[in-house]
């Protein structure tokens, strides 16, 4: 079974310590804080439920082969179309989406992609009418057609400057060892082979490896 | 619908969506407690004194100003009105809503933890740039169409 982690306990730490640090000097303002952190928890509870429910759905429904037919190398316009689609139509705030884009990344999904859904969810949907009121119609229409166009570029340089940097290590690792494409193995997601195997390395074979036995030729990723 | 070959039970697909969900659990902490002190500490009228330099020192401004605040998108069309009502450039005030939805540096920390330095890095990057660039455009754009 894979371990379980926690993360950003670190980063946890810091903000309690500001925050006991504040309590000490300036109660007020910081139990006004303490009372809007519990607020916007609150307002986020909905989201987070959406976001567990959305996750199992995509574990359920989208395999590992599904996933990197839709959103890895080979998914083409039509995952650009998804990541923009989900960007757009995605609430709440980006740091509720990290785990789901996180548990999808490890099954293939492209850096590329995950930039362009991160930039679509500019174009906010139901502020739109807000924003028409407050700033126009034509200054609304272009923004939000720009922010696409950028969602979109982001994600292509973003695809070649991650691919740059992935070539270089692959082509070292490649000539020594062969990728592996099983996905069944619980050991994948910590394997070299099976990460060169979504990067879409050329020589590739089906090790077997199971929950309680690896396959033997287990390779820990490179850092 | 029929069950395929390794494809997990909806019971083991939501154990693990609940899983992945709780391990981000402290960084989703960590950073509302940031955004809750931001929002007690630095008021709409504080961001409004920055501003009314030249259009471009705004649109840097209006990108670093936007980048550092935290909050619903909505707060941020009502800052830029009133930084509009205070005769603050068009370039400036599509940076600031720009980098206020797309760039948030509280939320680098947890972005770090979760898609590590150099992926955090390059987008940042990207959308700082491309938030600069967009502004422009877009008021290029209207002062062509108009």
């Amino acid at each position: 079974m894979k371990e379980f982690k926690f993360k950003g306990i670190k980063f946890l730490i810091v903000v309690v310590i500001l925050f006991t640090i504040l309590f000490l000097f300036d109660f007020a303002n910081s139990s006004l804080a303490v009372s809007k952190f519990f607020d916007i928890i609150w307002k986020l509870l909905p989201i987070f439920i959406f976001i567990i429910i959305l996750t199992t759905l995509i574990n359920y429904f989208l395999n590992p082969k599904k996933i990197m037919k839709h959103f890895g190398e080979e998914s083409g316009k039509r995952g650009v179309f998804y990541a923009l689609f989900g960007g757009i139509m995605s609430h709440g705030p980006m740091y509720a989406w990290y785990g789901m884009l996180d548990d999808m990344r490890k099954h293939g999904l492209k850096d590329g992609l995950i930039v362009t859904f991160i930039y679509a969810r500019a174009v906010k949907l139901p502020l739109l009418p807000f924003m028409i009121e407050i700033f126009g119609i034509l200054f609304t229409v272009v923004i939000n057609i720009y922010i696409v166009i950028f969602a979109i570029l982001q994600g292509k340089v973003m695809d070649i400057v991650i691919g740059k940097k992935l070539n270089k290590k692959e082509k070292q690792m490649a000539e020594k060892i062969l990728a592996c494409d099983n996905d069944i193995c619980l050991k994948k997601d910590e394997c070299e082979r099976f990460r060169l195997f979504k990067a879409g390395a050329k020589e590739c074979k089906t090790n077997s490896g199971t929950e309680t036995k690896g396959c033997g030729k287990f390779i820990k990723i490179s850092k | 619908m029929k069950k395929q070959n390794n494809q997990p039970t909806i019971k083991k697909s939501f154990f693990q969506a609940t899983k992945s969900f709780i391990s981000i659990t402290p960084m989703i902490l960590a950073v509302v407690g940031l955004v809750a002190l931001f929002q007690t500490y630095v008021t709409p009228t504080m961001l409004s004194n920055l501003f009314g330099f030249s259009p471009l020192t705004d649109t840097f401004v209006g990108t670093f100003i936007g980048a550092i605040s935290s909050g619903n998108g909505a707060l941020s069309f009502v800052v830029a009105d009133g930084l509009e009502e205070q005769g603050v450039s068009l370039y400036a005030i599509s940076a600031f809503i720009l980098a206020w939805i797309t760039l948030s540096f509280v939320q680098i920390p947890a972005e770090v933890s979760v898609f590590g330095v150099t992926f955090t890095t390059y987008r940042n990057i990207l959308a700082i740039f491309s938030t600069i660039l967009i502004s422009y455009l877009t008021v290029i754009t209207i002062m062509a169409l108009k």
